[in-house]
This record gives structure tokens, sequence and C-alpha cells, in this order.
């Protein structure tokens, strides 16, 4: 006959609420209704382990559980009652405690290897747990019996059971051999335990009578258990200490890999941001042909304007000198008329007087000192009097050249002029300078030192360059280009670096 | 309290047939098909599962017949069960001691026990206020167990009691209403409760409130459970079409994101499904905290204790149940007509 149609195991816990993984006779049973721990009756406190045995008839088959449960806590929460364990069932069967007690032993150490070793709390759900035919199974096997217990009663206490490692497989084989069955009974060592059930007063407390049969044998075979399991143990713990350093290591990869993901999405923004950088380059290139057209416009403008300023002046020159030809013209013409009047004045005195001047030297003559002086004064002061309308004249003759719009020279206008296409190159300059440092930034912050360096380079150069409004030329060469260029290609190889060291998986 | 008529008695029947009739008549099972006479084939198949409703054959009225004893039991017990439904660890067992704890302690109303015989509810209440006292947590809820804890609250205002019973059993149990697929053969299973907990759902005209428990870090993927549980519901019984359901999000004192002050948003946002069905059948959302949460080291070994604790949400709790069971508001402090004219008049 087959084991696995009447022996049974598995292992149980409550990582996250009761969970068991079972294989052979028990294999789809829904065991956590018949094996898990009721917590108003009691339940293991930390440090503590407590074995059961229990009962069902199940359609007409009889089966028998026996049950280990160790203190463990959920992996999310810290609830009292939640443990890790074993179960071994036998189907209308028994089997030597002594195997039963090492099967579940065997199935327990399988557990605890993914429980933390300090808080007992589960590291991964009891579904993820490697579960293999356990080696202790042929044991049991080999020491099955048919079961004589046909008929039991609904009714459950807790055993004192001293010395629990040394005692559980008694146990075992009391509970097959029960001439007064009962559904469950539980057992434990620990006075912890005991002082709870006593509590909770949900089961009553019985002393157990347990067999004295080939106790000797069994305790020197027990001793050699107890060895093996020592040293399973210390293997155990080893594992545990290599699972750790696999953990951490696979923590250290996790985290290796997530950077390196992290640094190529990085480089990834970069050429993005890079490319974006390109056309923001070409789109300055347009705005700086634009804006230098507009300065040669204006320029242009300029020498219009100054073209004109020289036309203005010529003609303003043309003016002056057309107005001092008048002026010569317009004395000239005074004189011209002076000298008629006074002939003509000549010519009436010689009629009468032959000699006007002698006329007037006769009537000098007569008149006292004193008032000929006065009359050689009143003749001067009218000979002042004239040169004075004279030169009035010539003034009303500039008026008259004002009215034909011969204007100052407008000086300000050009200055005007020259500051408005000065500062036009002032914001060229700024606005270039600009354009270059913020493309220039993602580099200036790059984790790489290199890029940061030839960035920091590239901004020195950015903000000392700056275009000379007088010679009209930026000082700007092929630096940045160049420079650009160098960084994107430095930067493809990173990314071959870093792809490849993704690609390998690591 | 809704007066409840009493189910068939099965002593008192004629014959099988006649029961049989009458117990259809007064459950929501289909109706009998004369052309294949005690068939039932009408409903849809629910999950692969067999749909107690929809294919009813005489066997399963054998069946029923035997589980009439209870029905009546539970019919008789003239209360309304408060059905906590949840995953293991979502806090079902926390919310009933606290609202235990809340309303036997607090001034505004007076909690007594109702059933001296349930000595197992009597034992969990006790537990309940022993642990209450201390700050600390029951443990966990073992499989298989269903505890009736049977009471009787009486608020000052109104004066009206409500009996009411909690139902507290296992989150694994309750579990099983999840459709999965076997780790060894892959087939699909679950979809169905446990007897012990179906019987409550199969039992016809008695009263039952659902509280449904979802810890807030885990509402994502508990919105499909819910809204399995509800269509599960839905199709147990004509009564629980549109059933009296609150909706609990609990360990929220837990959660600071940036729904803290807009339950509803926050449930709208992350369990569409059970937000949709809740709206169609004029279920409530709420929150659930029971205060600030520590955990505390007993030599080697840990311990959540309750440092403070906050009345506020089992105060809104339990004035829902006494609405939901009554009918009745529980007035709000300044809620009186003279409180009201005051105000009106300050105002």
């Amino acid at each position: 006959m087959n084991a696995s149609s009447y022996i049974g195991y598995g292992i149980i816990g409550t990582s996250d609420g009761f969970v068991a993984q079972t294989a052979g006779v028990i294999a789809g049973f829904d065991i956590g209704a018949i094996v898990d721990m009721d917590n108003r009756q009691l339940f293991a406190p930390f440090g503590t382990e407590i074995i059961a045995g229990i009962r069902e008839k199940r359609g007409d088959h009889m089966y028998t559980y026996f049950v280990l449960y160790r203190y463990a806590l959920e992996q999310e929460r810290s609830r009292k009652g939640s443990f890790y364990g074993s179960v071994v069932a036998l189907k209308d069967c028994t089997a030597d405690g002594f195997a039963v007690y090492n099967l579940l032993l065997e199935l327990a150490t399988n557990v605890k290897l993914y429980l933390d070793p300090e808080t007992s709390r589960f590291l991964a759900p009891i579904e993820e747990i490697s579960f293999l035919r356990p080696n202790s199974l042929e044991e049991v096997i080999n020491t099955v019996k048919k079961l004589n217990v046909q008929q039991y009663h609904q009714a459950a206490y807790f055993a004192p059971l001293p010395n629990f490692s040394r005692n559980s497989f008694r146990f075992i084989d009391f509970f097959q051999s029960d001439t007064n069955a009962v559904e469950r009974i539980f057992a434990s060592d620990d006075s912890e335990v005991l002082e709870l059930v006593k509590n909770k007063k949900g089961i009553a407390i019985k002393k157990l009578q347990l067999e004295d049969s080939n106790v000797e044998k069994k305790l020197e075979q027990l001793e050699n258990i107890d060895t093996e399991v020592f040293i399973r143990e210390k293997e155990l713990e080893n594992i545990h200490f290599q699972l750790n350093e696999i953990r951490q290591q696979q923590e250290q990869l996790g985290q290796d890999k997530n950077n390196l993901a992290q640094k190529v999405s990085q480089l990834e923004e970069l050429v993005q941001s890079k490319q974006v950088a390109l056309k923001d380059f070409d789109q300055m290139e347009n705005q700086k042909s634009e804006l230098e057209n507009l300065i040669n416009s204006l320029s242009q403008r300029k020498s219009e304007l100054e073209a004109e300023i020289e036309r203005l002046k010529n003609h303003a020159k043309k003016a002056k000198n057309k107005i001092k030809q008048k002026e010569a013209l317009n004395k000239k013409m005074v004189v011209e008329e002076g000298r008629a009047k006074f002939n003509a004045s000549n010519s009436f005195k010689e009629k009468k007087n032959p000699s006007g001047k002698q006329t007037f030297q006769r009537f000098m003559s007569t008149l006292h000192p004193v008032v000929r002086l006065s009359v050689l004064v009143f003749v001067f002061l009218g000979l002042g009097t004239i040169g004075y309308l004279t030169t009035t004249a010539f003034g009303k003759n500039r008026l008259a050249a004002k009215k034909e719009n011969i204007t100052i020279i407008p000086s300000k206008e050009i200055l005007r002029l020259e500051k408005e296409i000065h500062q036009k190159y002032l914001a060229f300059d700024k606005l270039t300078q600009d354009s270059y440092l913020s493309r220039l930034s993602p580099f200036l912050s790059d984790q790489d030192t290199i890029v940061q360096q030839k960035a920091i380079q590239i901004q020195q150069y950015i903000l000392s360059i700056g275009y000379d409004y007088y010679t009209k030329e930026l000082k700007r060469t092929d630096t940045i280009p160049v420079l650009h260029n160098q960084l994107v290609e430095e930067f493809e190889v990173l990314k071959k670096e870093y792809g490849a060291l993704t690609m390998d998986g690591n | 309290m809704e007066e409840k008529q009493s189910l068939f008695d099965p002593e008192n029947s004629q014959n099988d047939q006649e029961g049989f009739e009458q117990y259809h008549k007064k459950t929501s099972l289909p109706p009998l098909n004369n052309q294949n006479q005690g068939s039932y084939t009408s409903q849809p198949n629910y999950n692969n599962e067999v749909d107690p409703t929809s294919t009813m054959v005489q066997e399963d009225w054998e069946e029923t017949r035997g589980l009439l004893p209870t029905f009546k039991s539970l019919q008789d017990r003239k209360t309304t069960f408060v059905f906590l439904f949840g995953r293991p660890g979502s806090g079902k067992t926390a919310i009933i001691s606290s609202l235990c704890h809340f309303m036997g302690t607090h001034p505004s109303g007076s909690l007594e026990v109702r059933n001296k015989s349930n000595k197992e509810g009597m034992f969990f209440l006790k537990e309940i206020f022993k642990k209450g006292r201390e700050g600390l947590f029951l443990e966990r809820t073992a499989r298989n167990k269903i505890t009736e804890i049977d009471l009787r609250y009486t608020p000052k205002k109104p004066k009206k009691s409500m009996n009411l019973t909690f139902l507290e059993m296992s989150g694994e149990d309750l579990n099983k209403v999840e459709l999965k697929r076997d780790r060894l053969n892959g087939e699909a299973k679950g979809g169905i409760l446990p007897d012990s907990i179906d019987i409550y759902l199969k039992c016809p005209r008695i009263n039952m409130v659902f509280l449904l428990v979802t810890e807030q870090s885990r509402v994502r993927e508990d919105d499909v459970y819910m809204f399995e549980f509800l269509d599960y519901l839905r199709k147990k019984q004509k009564n629980f079409r549109k059933p009296k359901v609150l909706l609990l999000v609990s360990k929220w004192d837990e959660y600071g994101g940036k729904y803290k002050k807009d339950i509803s948003a926050f449930v709208a946002n992350h369990m569409k499904l059970t937000n949709n069905l809740l709206t169609q059948i004029d279920g409530t959302i709420s929150y659930y905290t029971v205060g600030d949460v520590i955990e505390v080291q007993h030599e080697q070994a840990t311990e959540a204790m309750i440092s403070q604790f906050d009345a506020r949400q089992a105060d809104v709790v339990k004035r829902w149940l006494y609405q939901a069971i009554t009918k009745r508001v529980i007035p709000k402090q300044g809620d009186s007509w003279w409180s009201k004219f005051v105000k009106a008049l300050n105002s």
C-alpha cells in the first residue's frame, strides 16, 4: 500500500493568518479547521512549544493528528497566538511515537529557517517555504500498525509534560494507545503555558500516565538524535548565516541594479536634455542671425542718418555762404546808396557855395571852440548811428535765413541712435550668454566629474565672452559646439558601458 | 424593531412537499419549474460553485429541512446579528473589542449581557473588558470557531434598547469566499463560505447588519474581495439584495496620504468596484481606529498595545448600528430642541 494513502504531513504557521502546506493523505485538506490553535484556550507564548494530539472522524475513517506548535510572530503584525510548526497525520493507523516526533521536529526545523532568529518573526509566507519529502518519513512508514481506537469523547484537556523533548514521543505513544480516548490533548513543559491555561479557564488540566515500555532504549536513541539535532542545528545556523549573506548580497545586487537603472534613466534624460539643448542651439543660431540682420539694418540706418546729417551740414554751410553773400551785397548797396546821396548833396552846395568844405570851415571858424567840439561829436555820433543801422539790417537778414529752415545740427539724435544700437548689442550679448548657461546647467550638476569639469570650463568661457560693439563682432569661436560634441560622445560611451552592465542582468 | 415572522415549523408540517413549498415561498428561492418539477435551474452558475438557490433539488430540500431547527433557533433569538467580514488581521476582533469596551464604559448608554446561557460569549466579553483595561489586544481568532456575543445596549436618549449579537469569526474562514487556484492541481476552489458561517446567511427572516473591514494598506487587493462577498450575499437571499452595510477602513491612524480627511474619496479612488456596489445598495463608508498603538517589548517578546484609546470612531459605529437596528437616531450633544433654539437665538 502506498504510504501517501495512510500518512500525511505538513508545515503550518501564521505568517499572515493561518496557512499550511500539506502532503500525503492530508494533501488538499482544510487542515486549518482541524489543527489551528484555539487561542481562547491556550497559545504558545514567546520561546515556548506545545505538542497536541487530535482525533477526527472523517466518514468511515479515523484520522490521528500530531501537531507541534512553536511561538512566532506574523510577518506584518504582532498579534498574540501566532505560531509555526508541523503536523503528522495517520489515517486508520498508528506509528511509533519516537518516529512521529522525529518527523515533526524535522518539518518544524524546515520552517524555522524562514524565521528571524531573534524575534521569531516570519520572514517569508508559509506558502513560499520549500517543502520536500522529509528523511524521517521512512521511519514512520516502517513502524505503522493498525489502529484499534475507533471511538473518542468530544473532550479536550491540557497536560503538563515535564522534560518536553524527552517525553514528547511518550506523549504520542500515550495518545495513540489511550483507551479513554478524547478528541484533543495539548501538552507542554512550560510553566507560562500552564499559567495561561489556568487563567483562561477554557480547557481542563489533567496529568498524564505515560507508559514506560522500552524507555531506556528509546532514551538512548533520543540521546543520539539529540546529538544529531545539535549537529543539524549548527548546520542550520550555518545555513542561516549563509542565507543571510545571500539575502544581503541579493539586496545589494538589487540596490546596484536599481542604482544602475537609475543611472541609465538619468543618462537617458541627459541625452534628451542634450538633444533639446542642440535644438536650442539651432534656435539660438537663428536668433543670432536675426539679431545680426537687425544690427546690420540699424547700422545701415545709422549710416543713412549720418549721410543725412552730412547733407544737412552741407546745406547749412551753403545757406551760411548765401547769407554772407547777401550781407556783402547789402553792405555794398548801403555804401553805394550813401555815396549816391553824398554826391547828390555836394552838387546842390556847389550851386550856392562852390566849396562846401570851405563853407563848413568858414562856419566852424565862426563858432566858439567849445561849440565847435560839440558839433564834431555830433557828427561822429551820427556816423555811428548809420553804422548801427547797417548792422541791424544784417540781423534782419539772419532771421530771414532762419525762416528758410536752416536748423541747428541734430547731434542728440545721433547719440540716441548710437545708444540704441549699443543696447541692442548688449541685449544680444546677454541673450547669447544666458542661452549657453541654461544649456550648461544640467552638465554642471552631472555626477561624472569629467563632464562637470568641462562644463565649468565652458561656463567660464561663456562668461568671459561678449559682443564688441565697436568692431561689431561676437568674440566667440567654435569652441562651444566642439566641447558640446565631445560631451555627447563621452556620454554615449558611458551609456554603452552601463547598458552592457544592465544587459548582463546585474 | 421589525417583527419577525416565524418560518415554517417542520414539526407541524403535514408532509415534506408542503414544507418544501412553504419554505420556498418564504425564502428567496427561485420559482418551481413546472416543466421539470422538483428541480431549479433558472439562476446562472456562480463561480463554478453550486449556488444553493439555483439548483435546488429534492435532496437539497432534505438538507435544508435538517437546517430548519437551527434556522428557527436563530430566528427566536430576537436579535440583530452583526456580521463582521474581513481578511485575517484586518482588525475585526479589535473593532468588536473596542466597541464593546466603549459601549460598556461610556456614560452615554449602558450595556448588558443578554443571553446568560451563552458562556462562550460571556467569556469573550470578560476577556474584552480585562484586556481593554490594560490596553491590550485580544489574540488572533482561531479557525473554525464562531463566537456569538449577545448584548443589549440602551442609550441615554432615546431610551429604546437594541439587541445585537456580534459574530466573531476568523478571517481565514471568511477567506473561503474568495475564488482561488489550488497550488497543487491548479483547479479553482473557494467561492463558498464554511457551513458554520453560511448558516447565518442562509437563514431567512433574521435581522443582520454587515461591517466590512478592510485594512487601509490593503484596500486595493481587498476591492475584489469585498465585491465577491457582497455579490455572494446578494445571491444568498432576497433580503440581502440591499443589505445594511458599513464599510470600515481600519488602522486609519497609520494612513498619512492625501485622502486623510476624505474617506469617501479614498474608497472611491482605491476600491472602485466596492464603492460602486455600495452606492447601489446605499452602504455607508467610514474609517476606524482604536487610537495610538505602540509595540512594547516584554523581555524578548513583542506585543502591540493601545497607548491612547480613541473613542470617536467607536461612537460613530455605535450610532450607525443603533440607527440600522432600531431605525432611530441617537441625538448628538447640542441636537436637542432647546439647544437648537438657543443656537438659533444666538445666531
